[in-house]
C-alpha cells in the first residue's frame, strides 16, 4: 500500500508527460544544398543534395542528387565556363581541372524541382609551416607530446585550422587518427570546450584567425593526448605524425564554427545558425589549403 | 532634461518653507489598532483645511495645516476610519485604527489608484490572496503578481516574473528594504516568500519614484510583519507538501514585539523511508524558509528594527554502498554522494528616527546573500587482506554566489501638504563569486587538489536620490526626482543619472491620465540560459564588456472609477533596453569557461504595448480582468546574424481573469482563468549534410545540418488553465479555522514545458510536447489561534458569565 501511494504521488507530483504535437508553423520548402570547399591542387569537387523537413523521415542517400539538376561552374578570372549535369559518383561533382589559388569562380546550379542557387568565391593562397617541433613531458602522470607550430601570418585576414595526423601501418592493418590537443593560447577560443569544471577539454581540431598575431611569425603550442604505437617489441609498426595547418576563406572558417557548434550544442545552449554563402539554399562553397610539415 | 530637474529639485526646499508662517504641523504615526503594526498609505486629512497626508513606508505621517483647532479625519483600507481632535497645543498625533467587522474590499489596492500620481503602481492586500485557488495550498505572492496585466509567468512550473518585456533579473525584490537574488523555491515552482509573514506588497512596473533604483523593468517591495505589539497570535497551515507556522507577540506590551515564521517542505520526509528500502538510496528535496523580526520603540522618536530571512532548498542523493573483492581478496566498498543546494540569506537593522515633526529619517543597514552550490563525491575504501585500509575519493565541488553589504538613509521632509520630499544615499558593496571549481584527489598515496573559474569581483554600488511628490493644482499631481547610481568594479567607475518623472492629471472627479518617463539603470547581470529561474543562473557585475543595462520607459494610461465599485485603466508604454547581454551561440552555463564575459555577447531590447485591467473592488463578487497586448525584442550582434528576434517570453496576447464570492460567512470560492500565447522558441526545420571534412567531423560524430529561419521564431502552443477554490472559515472559541479546497488546471490541460524532436513509437520524427502539472487537487487547512478572545471566554468562564 505504501509503495502504491508512493507511486501515485510521485506520478502526480513529478511525472511530467509527453505527447505527440502537430507542427502549426510554416513548413519551409526544401532547397538545393550545395557543400563545396575546394583545395588548392585537388579536383575541383562539390556535393549536391537538397534539404528535407525536419519531421520527414528522408534522410541521407534520399536527398542526395546525382541527375536532373545543371551545375554551371564559372571561372571569373579566365572567363572558362564548365556545365556538369550528371554527377561523377553519388551526389559528387568532380570538374575536369585542378583548383589553383587566387582564382574567382562562380558556381550556379538549377533544379527543375527547387529554386536555382548560386554562390561566389577566391580561392587563397597557402600559409606554409616555417617549423614544427615536439618535445615529450609528463601531465597528470601521463605521457604527452607538445608540438610547436611556427609560421609567418601575412598581413591580411587569416584563418586557420589546425590538426595532427597519426598514420600507422603494420603487416596486418593500417589506420589514420587526428590526435586529441590541448591549447592555452590567447589565439584560440576555448569557450566551448571548457568543462563546468573550468577546465579545458582536448579536441582533435582547433579553428582560429590571426586578429591577435595578424602580420607577425607565430609560435602555438598543442599539448597532445599521444600513445606510443610501438610498445611491442616483437610486433614493430610504422608510425608517421603530420602536423597540418589548414588556411581558409572566411565564410570556410565561419561555416566550419558555426556547424561544429551547432552539433556540438546541449539542451540548455542558445541555437546556433549555421552560416551558409549560397543564396536561395544551403551550403558552403569556399576553400582551404593544407601546409603538412612531418614530425 | 537632467539639468532641468536638478534645478527643479534644488528650488523644492524653498518653496515649502517660504509657506511656513501661521501654520502648524501635526505629526505622528498610524497603527492598527490590533496589532500595533504601523500602517503604510494611511491617509490624515484635515476637514477645515482640506489638506492631508498620507503615511511613508514606516507609518509616518506630516500635516503643515493652518494654526488652529483641527478635526483630522484618519482612514486606512480595511479599518474604521476616526475622527481625531487636534488641539492647537497638541501636535503630536498617534492614531491607532480599528478593524472593520466585515471586509469586502478585493486583493488590490483600495487607495484611489485613480488619484495616485505613479502609474503602473500595485498594491496587494496580502489577507485576501487567501480567497484565490493556489496550487498545493500554497498562497505565492509572485503567483498572484503574474495575474496582473503588464506582468507575465515564464510559463508551467515558473514563479519568476516578466516585467514589460524585461527579464527575471530586472525585477528589484525587495524584503524589508534588503534586495533578494533568487526568488524562487524548488526550481522556480514556488517563491521563497512565506506569504505569511509578508504584511505590505508594492509593485512598480513604471513611472518608477527616485527611491528605487539598481534595476531595469520593475520594483517589488515587501514588508515582513511587525510582529503585534499587543497580543499573541499563532497561525499556520497543514499542506499536501509544505506547512507553516507564525508566532507573533508582543515581548513588551505597545513597546517591543517579535515576529517568527518558518516553513518546510517535506516530500523528503515522506519518499526518504520508501526510496531507502526499496533502492537502498537516500535521496530527498526538501526547501525551507524562516523569517524573524523584532521591532523595539525606544522613545516617540526612535523606533528599531531587526529582520532576518533564511531560505534554503538542498538536494541531495546518496547511492547504496557496494563492496566489490579483488581475487587476492582486497575489498573496495565504493559509494557516490552528490548534492545540490541554493539559499538566500539577508538581515537588516533599520533606525527610524523623527528628527522633527517635518523631517523623518529612516537608516538601514543591510546585508544580503546568495549561494549555490553542487558537491559530487566518490569514494572508495579499500581494506587489504592484512588488514590495513585505505581510501581514493574524488570530490567535485562548484559554488556561485554573490554577497552584499549595504548601508543606507532615507529622509522624508514634508514642508507643506502640497510637497513630499523624499532624499538619501546608499552604499552596498558587493562580492560576486561567478561560478568558482573545486577538484580534490586522494588516491592514498597523492593529494591533488585544483580550485578553478571566474575569479571573485569585488564592487561598490553608491546611490543619491532625490524626489518630490508634488501637487501642483487640485487637478495635477507630479512625481519628479533624480537617482544618481554610480558603480565602481575593478578599477572601472560608472555613473548614470536617472531622472524620473510621472504626472497625474485629473479630468473629472472620476477619471485621470498618467504620465511616467525613467530612466533605470542596472550594475548587474543575471546569466541564464533556461529563464525559468534554475540556481545555476549567475549574477554578475557591470564590467568594461559588459556595460550596465539601461532602460528608458515612457508610459501613458487613462484611469476611470466605473459604477458599482468598478475601475477601468489602460495603459500604455514603450520600453527600450541598452546593454542587456545574453549567452553565445552554442553556450550555455553547462559549457564552463575560464571567464564568463567569455561566454556572453551584448546587446539591445524594445518592450512595447497596452495593459487593460477592469476590476471590481467590493461587494460580495468581487475580481478582475486583465488583458496585456505586447511584443518584446532582442538585437545581438553576434546572435541571429545580428538581426532583431522576438525574445523567448515575447507575448502578444496575455489575458487574466479572477473572480471570487463570498457565498455567505463561511464559505467563499474562487476561480483563475489565464490564457497567454505561447513562448517563442528556436526551432530549425530543415537539415541537411555538413560540408564533407572526414577530420573536421570526427570530433562531432553528425554531420547534419538543422537549419532555422530566425531565432525564437515558432511558437509554442498557447498557454491557458484553470484553477478552483473554496474555503470553509470555521470561527470557534479559540479563534479561527479555514479549510482550503482547490484544484490546478481543472480542466487538466497539457501546457508546453517544452518541445523537442524525438522519434514517435512509430519510429517516425516527431514534434513532442513535454508538459509538467497535469490537473491537481489539493487541501490545506489553515488556523489562527485568537488569544484575546480565549482570555476573554477564560474571564467569561471565571466569572460563569455568559461566553
Amino acid at each position: 500500500m505504501k509503495n502504491i501511494l508512493t507511486l501515485i504521488c510521485l506520478t502526480i507530483v513529478f511525472v511530467a508527460c509527453q505527447k505527440e504535437i502537430e507542427f502549426k508553423g510554416n513548413a519551409k520548402a526544401n532547397v538545393l544544398v550545395l557543400n563545396g570547399v575546394v583545395e588548392n591542387d585537388s579536383v575541383f569537387r562539390i556535393f549536391l543534395e537538397r534539404s528535407s523537413f525536419f519531421l520527414s523521415n528522408e534522410v541521407g542517400g534520399a536527398n542526395e542528387i546525382s541527375s536532373g539538376a545543371e551545375v554551371k561552374l564559372t571561372n571569373l578570372t579566365s572567363g572558362e565556363v564548365f556545365t556538369l549535369t550528371q554527377s561523377t559518383a553519388g551526389n559528387r561533382y568532380d570538374f575536369p581541372f585542378v583548383t589553383t589559388p587566387n582564382t574567382r569562380f562562380k558556381i550556379e546550379v538549377s533544379h527543375p524541382s527547387y529554386p536555382s542557387i548560386s554562390s561566389e568565391m577566391t580561392t587563397t593562397s597557402k600559409v606554409n609551416l616555417a617549423a614544427v617541433d615536439s618535445v615529450t613531458v609528463i601531465k597528470n602522470q601521463e605521457n604527452r607530446l607538445k608540438i610547436t607550430f611556427n609560421w609567418n601570418d601575412p598581413s591580411e585576414e587569416n584563418y586557420y585550422m589546425v590538426r595532427i595526423k597519426q598514420d600507422i601501418s603494420t603487416p596486418d592493418y593500417e589506420y589514420t587518427e587526428f590526435l586529441y590537443m590541448e591549447s592555452t593560447d590567447p589565439s584560440i577560443d576555448n569557450s566551448n570546450n571548457t568543462d563546468i569544471d573550468g577546465s579545458v577539454y582536448a579536441v582533435n581540431t582547433y579553428l582560429f584567425d590571426d586578429k591577435k598575431f595578424n602580420g607577425q611569425q607565430k609560435e602555438i603550442e598543442f599539448l597532445c593526448y599521444y600513445y606510443n604505437p610501438n610498445t611491442d617489441p616483437f610486433n614493430p609498426v610504422t608510425e608517421n605524425i603530420y602536423c597540418q595547418l589548414i588556411t581558409m576563406d572566411k565564410a570556410t572558417y565561419l561555416y566550419y564554427k558555426s556547424a561544429s557548434a551547432n552539433a556540438n550544442s546541449d539542451f540548455f545552449s542558445e541555437p546556433v545558425k549555421v552560416l551558409s554563402n549560397i543564396e536561395n539554399g544551403f551550403g558552403i562553397f569556399g576553400t582551404l589549403n593544407y601546409s603538412v610539415k612531418k614530425l | 532634461m537632467s539639468k532641468i530637474l536638478v534645478v527643479l529639485l534644488l528650488l523644492i526646499p524653498f518653496v515649502g518653507l517660504n509657506q511656513n508662517t501661521e501654520k502648524r504641523t501635526i505629526s505622528g504615526y498610524i497603527t492598527d489598532e490590533k496589532t500595533g503594526e504601523k500602517l503604510i498609505g494611511a491617509t490624515v486629512l484635515d476637514t477645515v483645511s482640506k489638506k492631508g497626508a498620507a503615511t511613508n513606508d514606516y507609518g509616518f505621517f506630516s500635516l503643515t495645516i493652518p494654526k488652529a483647532n483641527a478635526v483630522l479625519r484618519v482612514s486606512y483600507f480595511g479599518l474604521q476610519t476616526k475622527f481625531i481632535e487636534a488641539a492647537i497645543n497638541k501636535d503630536e498625533q498617534n492614531v491607532a485604527l480599528f478593524t472593520v467587522k466585515e471586509m469586502e474590499e478585493v486583493l488590490v489596492s483600495a487607495k484611489r489608484q485613480v488619484e495616485n500620481s505613479n502609474s503602473g503602481t500595485i498594491e496587494l492586500q496580502m489577507d485576501k490572496m487567501d480567497k484565490l485557488p493556489m496550487i498545493f495550498g500554497e498562497k505565492d505572492v509572485l503567483r498572484v503578481l503574474q495575474l496582473l496585466p503588464g506582468i507575465k509567468s515564464g510559463g508551467e512550473a515558473s514563479s519568476g516574473i516578466y516585467v514589460r518585456g524585461g527579464g527575471p533579473d530586472q525585477n528589484l525584490i525587495l524584503l524589508d528594504g534588503v534586495p533578494i537574488y533568487n526568488a524562487s523555491h524548488l526550481f522556480g515552482f514556488f517563491s521563497t516568500f512565506n506569504s505569511d509573514a509578508i504584511s505590505n506588497v508594492t509593485m512598480i512596473k513604471g513611472g518608477f519614484p527616485a527611491r528605487y533604483g539598481g534595476r531595469a523593468s520593475s520594483v517589488l517591495d515587501m514588508r515582513m510583519k511587525e510582529g503585534n505589539l499587543k497580543d499573541f497570535n499563532v497561525e499556520g497551515s497543514i499542506g499536501v507538501i509544505a506547512s507553516r507556522l507564525l508566532v507573533e507577540g508582543p515581548i513588551k506590551k505597545d513597546k517591543t514585539s517579535f515576529c517568527v515564521s518558518a516553513r518546510r517542505t517535506y516530500i523528503d520526509a515522506l519518499f526518504r523511508p520508501f526510496l531507502i528500502a526499496a533502492e537502498g538510496v537516500d535521496a530527498g528535496y526538501f526547501f525551507h524558509d524562516f523569517n524573524a523580526k523584532i521591532q523595539h520603540k525606544i522613545n516617540d522618536k526612535h523606533h528599531l528594527y531587526i529582520s532576518g530571512y533564511f531560505g534554503l532548498d538542498k538536494i541531495f542523493v546518496k547511492d547504496k554502498a557496494t563492496t566489490y573483492y579483488d581475487p587476492d581478496g582486497t575489498a573496495y566498498t565504493n559509494q557516490v554522494m552528490s548534492k545540490l543546494q541554493w539559499g538566500n540569506s539577508i538581515g537588516s537593522v533599520r533606525w527610524n528616527y523623527k528628527i522633527s515633526p517635518k523631517l523623518f529619517l529612516n537608516t538601514t543597514g543591510t546585508f544580503s546573500s546568495y549561494n549555490f552550490k553542487i558537491g559530487f563525491e566518490d569514494e572508495t575504501k579499500i581494506k587489504f587482506t592484512d588488514g590495513t585500509k585505505g581510501l581514493e575519493k574524488y570530490a567535485f565541488g562548484y559554488d556561485s554566489g554573490i554577497l552584499d553589504w549595504g548601508l543606507k538613509s532615507d529622509f522624508t521632509f514634508i514642508p507643506n501638504p502640497d510637497h513630499n520630499i523624499k532624499f538619501g544615499i546608499s552604499e552596498t558593496y558587493h562580492t560576486f563569486t561567478p561560478g568558482i571549481s573545486y577538484l580534490s584527489i586522494e588516491d592514498g598515496n597523492e593529494n591533488y587538489s585544483q580550485k578553478d573559474g571566474s575569479r571573485t569581483q569585488y564592487s561598490h554600488e553608491i546611490s543619491l536620490y532625490i524626489e518630490d511628490d508634488f501637487r501642483i493644482s487640485e487637478r495635477l499631481k507630479v512625481n519628479f526626482g533624480l537617482h544618481q547610481g554610480s558603480f565602481l568594479t575593478n578599477n572601472k567607475f560608472y555613473s548614470i543619472p536617472q531622472p524620473r518623472l510621472s504626472a497625474n492629471f485629473m479630468l473629472d472627479e472620476k477619471s485621470s491620465i498618467k504620465l511616467g518617463v525613467s530612466r533605470m539603470a542596472q550594475f548587474l547581470h543575471l546569466l541564464s540560459n533556461t529563464g525559468i529561474g534554475l540556481p545555476t543562473d549567475l549574477w554578475v557585475p557591470a564590467t568594461d564588456i559588459t556595460k550596465p543595462v539601461i532602460a528608458d520607459q515612457v508610459s501613458l494610461s487613462y484611469y476611470r472609477e466605473l459604477p458599482k465599485n468598478m475601475v477601468f485603466s489602460v495603459e500604455t508604454y514603450y520600453k527600450k533596453m541598452n546593454n542587456l547581454i545574453q549567452y553565445k551561440e552554442g553556450v550555455s552555463f553547462i559549457s564552463g569557461s575560464q571567464d564568463w564575459q567569455d561566454k556572453v555577447t551584448v546587446g539591445q531590447g524594445w518592450a512595447y504595448g497596452a495593459e487593460f485591467f477592469v476590476e471590481k473592488k467590493k461587494g460580495k463578487f468581487t475580481g478582475w480582468l486583465g488583458y496585456t497586448l505586447s511584443w518584446t525584442e532582442r538585437q545581438f550582434d553576434e546572435l541571429n546574424f545580428g538581426e532583431k528576434f522576438f525574445y523567448r517570453y515575447d507575448r502578444r496576447h496575455d489575458l487574466s481573469l479572477v473572480l471570487s464570492y463570498d457565498i455567505n460567512e463561511k464559505w467563499d470560492i474562487g476561480v483563475v482563468f489565464v490564457y497567454g500565447t505561447g513562448n517563442a522558441m528556436t526551432l530549425g526545420t530543415q537539415v541537411y549534410s555538413a560540408a564533407p571534412n572526414d577530420a573536421f567531423w570526427s570530433n562531432f560524430y553528425q554531420p547534419t545540418v538543422t537549419n532555422f529561419e530566425q531565432m525564437n521564431d515558432y511558437r509554442m502552443p498557447a498557454y491557458h488553465r484553470m484553477d478552483i477554490g473554496a474555503n470553509r472559515k470555521k470561527i470557534k472559541e479559540k479563534g479561527v479555522s479555514i479549510l482550503s479546497l482547490s484544484i490546478y488546471n481543472v480542466y487538466n490541460r497539457q501546457n508546453p514545458f517544452m518541445i523537442t524532436r524525438e522519434t514517435n513509437d512509430q519510429g517516425n520524427p516527431a514534434l513532442m510536447q513535454t508538459s509538467l502539472f497535469p490537473l491537481i487537487p489539493s487541501v490545506s487547512w489553515k488556523f489562527q489561534y485568537d488569544f484575546e478572545k480565549m482570555k476573554q471566554a477564560k474571564q467569561a468562564k471565571q466569572q460563569n458569565l455568559p461566553k
